[in-house]
């Protein structure tokens, strides 16, 4: 056979030889048999050297030219198995994407901390700042400069722990108030958030509850201002849709005094278990600063007016997350802290 | 105070539907906690006539009677109660009547003969706690009709809860009054009429006050030869509605003022006082006096005695004397019409644990000008019903030093007030309503007369509050208050609390809240040392429970609980935290040290989730956590260090103080094993404690960005044996000592402890990372710097290489 023929004979079988193959490795081999270094084209090189002078460039040519197109069609092929086996691949590989993400799990925040950073917000984003007061307390800050003097029967509203007959754990959060005013001139503009402490504990009572507690003092501040202010912030925290009512109330440092009623969350004013059947829920206690206070930190009742509120962190948990029982935040359960 | 609305319509003719009347008042202050019909629902128990009684034929004890409630045939009845006789008018529970008590009538058979209902007494109606016979009626009632419809029983309860500065409306008339001025309806005033006979009450007795600061007020009637007896129904169905019991007609009239008008009396018998004296006085300090519930009472010079001329018959405003009680044997009754003053009376009441109806209504303050009214009226129902004869005149005491309030309001004052456009005259019309009188004395400024029984109104505030509430709340419009544009910037403590608290929930913890009092028998069970700091406790003076008696001084004690619960559960596996205060007595203020503390426990083995090893925890468990919150608030300097005394709690040899900036700042480490067992949880707990201010103090890692190489790391490794005991931090620091610019990063991979090193030798294997900023480093030039580290660490012998 002469070179030429070879050469033909060559081109078909590797025509041939494409056709069937379908992996790679078998591609692989392909290249070895034909391109490398023992392969048959690489060989058909090595006998040019027998030919006549005049015939090697003829046969190099088309020995180059078979080299040259075997490349190529191996390289067309190798593509064309490489997109065969990805396709398979893809068409095999498979997760369930139902099984559990890999991770540390998180915990959760308590229910209190939700909330108050929720109530928080609410009043930072009004422009009050955060004050701070320790839990135990004066009976002058707890009482005295809030308009409770000793033996008045207001003291009955709030059964107290006493550390010494001086000192309580205070009964709420208004003794931030008066250090605050002590502390500042008007305006004064600042919420208060923390634990409080009550001598009772049964159903409905625990020992220690938490308050926010809040204070607007400026010159020209009126009722309608508390009003709005108190509005706006139920609106945020219960929805636009929840009618207020404020209905007028006593505490000793404010006056006039209200507390704040928030058409019931369950039965939006129907009439249920949770409001009494009277459609309405207390929520907050309210009132404008009394004068009397404003005396035991030296502001000018003529000048100034203000106003203060403070509501139970709790009951609006309650009312948020469907709580039933007031005991279960200090319980600790784990079933209970997993579901926030 | 809970009314009856029959009572109160007798004072203010109202037709608003119960409901109403209590909504309308609810948004006035006076709040309706309920509303309560009395005698509904018994509509089955007639009125019937006793045509015949016999014996029964099987029971010596009990009667058939034939009663007539109306109708064609009589019912036959059986009936024990020996009070009966035919022609009796009685009250019948027909079969299928519900009554008061709950019970529901059924035809019944008694010892063999059919009743067809029963005859009632009051107690089986709900009027009585305890009555022996049958309830007799007056003779005239028609047969067959509803007995509490036809005898005017049928009524509506009210409850309204009184915020204490409201004492005027702990009556009827307090009700009234409010009613009177939300409905604008007149107030039905009625005439007492007394018919006066015999000598004179100043003849019969003196009054001397010793204390008039207590005892501002004080008068006396006297009513002779009273006739002590059972009340009318009328009398006694006002008090039984509103939960007092019927004692006699005498003690009974004393609670129907006290009910009526607020003003709580007190009567004695006349014959047992001695001396005819009563003398207002300061107890002696350790006196001793037995009320009339029997019981010894000591007192101190804080409480307020009447006395007769030899010594005390009532503790005043709170509860009277055993010795000067109204009994049946009683002929004359002295009756005490007072106003204490409210302090002093609370005192006593609270020091002596002894609230009564009176000590209430006097610390919340009576009116003091109501005080004769309230004498007249018991004295005018006492020879009414009592048969008794009034004394003339009235013994009256009086020292008060202010008899009227007067006030002037700047109509001004209202608007801006309540930030609400109300005209002068809608002011002076709501003043009128509150029956207060007002005269303007210039143009916008009123003089407003305050009625006596408002005590609790003395200034211009007070009245604004007033014409707000009677006006409506609702009416105010609600404003937003304007304020200057400004702002304090963000709030870094609270914003580093934030931080912390998110990277414990991000490293699976969950936030736990306990009380802040706990036992002090918990700080026994960590073992912490009479001696110890920690024992510096704030102790409550009236705890709950001994077991809630202390502040805690740490929060430690209170997670181990929280663990030990949940341990019962079988959640056995968990990781909580808490980030409250803590507390201990000062040495130098009167108000103990408060300190935010962070603390956390995990206890068990990690959560499981898929494809991750569940294996218990272990200490480096717990240190990456904490320095993941370390590392959130970007301190610099923390360090973990073997404590030279460990913490009684915690295991020695797994524990560490944690340092920041060389300072302590709490601990971290697993739970001593008998500390874990005297909590009954499993022994594998861990917990860490930081003081948060501490932590808030210490530097901050300053952030100044580094150029970064372009050139490829080169890694060589190095194995290092120690002494066993050699923390590997030290190595991790002569590493780096050795300061090489190129020596970029030090990973621990590998601690071996096994054949090849010798005994009490470790190995400790480690990745060191080389580069460069402004070439490649070639092979040759790391080699040279590792060697050179090798013979850096290895030149004091105590770090050989493997």
């Amino acid at each position: 056979m002469d070179l030429r023929q070879e050469i033909e004979a060559l081109e078909s079988e590797i025509r041939r030889l494409l056709g069937e193959v379908d992996s790679l490795e078998a591609l692989d081999r392909l290249r070895v048999d034909f391109l490398g270094r023992k392969g048959k084209i690489t060989l058909l090189t090595k006998r040019l050297g027998s030919l006549a002078k005049e015939e090697r460039p003829e046969a190099g040519k088309a020995i180059n030219r078979l080299k040259t197109w075997a490349a190529e069609a191996l390289e067309e092929k190798m593509r064309a198995v490489k997109a065969a086996v990805r396709a398979r691949k893809l068409q095999q590989e498979r997760v369930d994407v139902t099984l559990p993400g890999r991770r540390v799990p998180a915990g959760r925040e308590h229910p209190i901390t939700l909330v108050s950073r929720e109530i928080t917000d609410i009043f930072t984003g009004m422009g009050f700042d955060i004050a701070e007061g320790p839990e135990v307390e004066l009976d002058y800050y707890n009482f005295e400069a809030l308009n409770i003097p000793k033996d008045h029967p207001a003291r009955d509203m709030q059964d107290t722990f006493y550390v010494s007959d001086n000192v309580v754990l205070r009964t709420h959060t208004s003794p931030v108030q008066v250090r605050t005013m002590e502390k500042q001139r008007p305006p004064v503009r600042i919420i208060t958030l923390g634990a409080v402490y009550r001598c009772d504990s049964d159903v409905t009572h625990t020992p220690m509850f938490h308050q926010v507690e809040g204070l607007l003092v400026d010159e020209n501040i009126t009722m309608g201002d508390l009003k709005g202010v108190l509005t706006r912030f139920v609106h945020l925290m219960f929805g636009r849709d929840i009618g207020v009512r404020f209905r007028p109330s006593f505490f000793p440092f404010t006056e006039p005094s209200a507390e704040v009623d928030i058409q019931c969350v369950i039965c939006k004013g129907k009439g249920c278990r949770v409001c009494a059947q009277t459609g309405w829920l207390e929520i907050l206690g309210c009132g404008m600063v009394d004068p009397a206070v404003y005396g035991f930190v030296d502001y000018d009742p003529e000048i100034y007016s203000g106003f203060a509120w403070g509501l139970g962190v709790e009951r609006v948990a309650m009312l948020k997350y469907g709580i039933n029982d007031l005991r279960s935040f200090f319980e600790n359960d784990m079933r209970f802290l997993a579901q926030f | 105070m809970k009314i009856s609305l029959n009572w109160l319509r007798q004072w203010v003719n109202v037709t608003d539907s119960p409901e109403s009347i209590a909504d309308r008042l609810t948004l006035v202050g006076l709040e309706a906690a309920s509303v309560e019909p009395f005698g509904e629902g018994f509509d089955k128990v007639v009125i019937g006539r006793i045509l015949k009684i016999e014996r029964h034929p099987n029971a010596e004890k009990l009667s058939l009677c034939e009663v007539t409630v109306g109708g064609e045939e009589p019912l036959s009845i059986i009936c024990g109660a020996k009070n009966i006789h035919e022609g009796a008018v009685v009250p019948v529970a027909l079969v299928g009547a519900a009554l008061p008590n709950g019970m529901k009538l059924k035809r019944s058979k008694i010892r063999g003969v059919i009743s067809e209902g029963m005859i009632c007494s009051e107690e089986e109606l709900g009027l009585e706690e305890h009555s022996t016979g049958i309830m007799l009626l007056p003779e005239d009632l028609p047969l067959g009709k509803p007995f509490f419809e036809v005898t005017g029983l049928k009524d509506t309860l009210i409850d309204f809860e009184i915020t204490p500065n409201r004492g005027d409306c702990l009556s009827i008339l307090g009700i009234a009054r409010e009613v009177a001025a939300v409905y604008d309806l007149p107030l039905e005033e009625k005439e007492i009429a007394i018919a006066e006979t015999g000598a004179p009450v100043s003849e019969a007795i003196r009054i001397k006050i010793e204390n008039p600061r207590d005892c501002p007020r004080y008068c006396a009637r006297l009513v002779r030869n009273v006739k002590i007896g059972p009340s009318p129904l009328w009398l006694r169905e006002k008090l039984v509605k509103l939960g007092f019991r019927s004692i006699n007609n005498v003690v009974d009239i004393t609670n129907y003022v006290l009910l009526e008008l607020g003003q709580p009396l007190h009567a004695f018998d006349y014959d047992t006082l001695r001396g005819r004296k009563i003398i207002v006085r300061s107890a002696g300090e350790g006196e001793h006096f037995v009320t009339l519930d029997e019981k010894e009472r000591a007192l101190t010079a804080q409480d307020l005695l009447i006395c007769d001329a030899e010594g005390p018959v009532a503790i005043a405003g709170v509860m009277g004397g055993l010795n000067s009680e109204v009994t049946d044997a009683t002929r004359n009754v002295l009756i005490e019409s007072a106003y204490f003053r409210p302090g002093a009376i609370r005192r006593t009441a609270r020091r002596l644990g002894l609230p009564t109806e009176a000590s209430y209504r006097f610390e919340r303050e009576v009116d003091p000008d109501g005080v004769i009214r309230a004498a007249d009226l018991a004295a005018s129902l006492m020879a009414e019903l009592a048969g008794g004869e009034v004394a003339p005149g009235v013994v009256d005491a009086d020292f008060r030093e202010k008899r009227e309030e007067i006030i002037v309001l700047p109509t001004r004052k209202v608007r801006t007030t309540l930030g609400l456009k109300i005209p002068d005259e809608e002011i002076r019309q709501i003043l009128r309503r509150l029956f207060m009188a007002a005269e303007e004395t210039s143009p916008g400024v009123l003089k407003v007369h305050v009625p006596s029984y408002r005590r609790d109104i003395t200034r211009v505030i007070d009245l604004i509050e007033e014409i707000g509430r009677i006006n409506g709340l609702d009416k105010i419009p609600a404003a937003l208050p304007v304020r200057e544009m400004d702002t304090k910037g963000i709030d870094s403590n609270r914003q580093q609390r934030e931080q912390a608290r998110r990277s414990l929930v991000d490293a699976g913890y969950y936030e736990a809240i306990n009380y802040s009092f706990i036992s002090p028998a918990w700080l026994d069970a960590l073992m912490i040392p009479e001696e110890d700091p920690l024992r510096k406790v704030v102790r409550l003076k009236n705890p709950l429970t001994e077991e809630m008696s202390i502040l805690r001084p740490l929060l430690i004690p209170s997670l181990l609980e929280t663990a030990r619960k949940n341990f019962n559960y079988r959640l056995q596996d968990l990781k909580i935290f808490e980030f409250r205060n803590i507390y201990f007595a000062s040495d130098s203020r009167e108000l103990p040290e408060e300190h935010l503390h962070l603390a956390g426990l995990i206890m068990g083995k990690n959560p499981y989730t898929f494809g991750f090893e569940k294996r218990p925890f272990d200490f480096l468990d717990i240190k990456g956590d904490l320095e993941g919150v370390c590392e959130v608030l970007g301190l610099a300097q923390v360090g973990f260090t073997s404590p030279d005394i460990p913490r009684p709690f915690l295991h020695p040899g797994i524990s560490a103080e944690v340092t920041v900036d060389g300072l302590s700042a709490g601990f971290v480490g697993k739970v001593n094993p008998e500390v874990a067992e005297a909590f009954r949880i499993g022994e594998n707990v861990y917990c860490f404690e930081l003081d948060f201010d501490t932590l808030l103090k210490g530097s901050r890692r300053r952030i100044k960005v580094e150029e970064i190489s372009k050139y490829p790391p080169v890694s060589r490794d190095i194995a290092l044996v120690v002494d066993l005991d050699m923390p590997i931090g030290k190595i991790v620091e002569r590493i780096y000592a050795f300061q090489n610019k190129y020596l970029k990063r030090v990973e621990l991979f590998d601690i071996y402890l096994g054949d090849e090193i010798p005994e009490g030798k470790k190995s400790a294997a480690f990745r060191i990372t080389y580069q460069a900023l402004k070439k490649t480093l070639k092979d040759k030039e790391v080699d040279k710097i590792h060697g050179q580290l090798a013979s850096y660490l290895t030149k004091n012998g105590d770090i050989q290489l493997r």
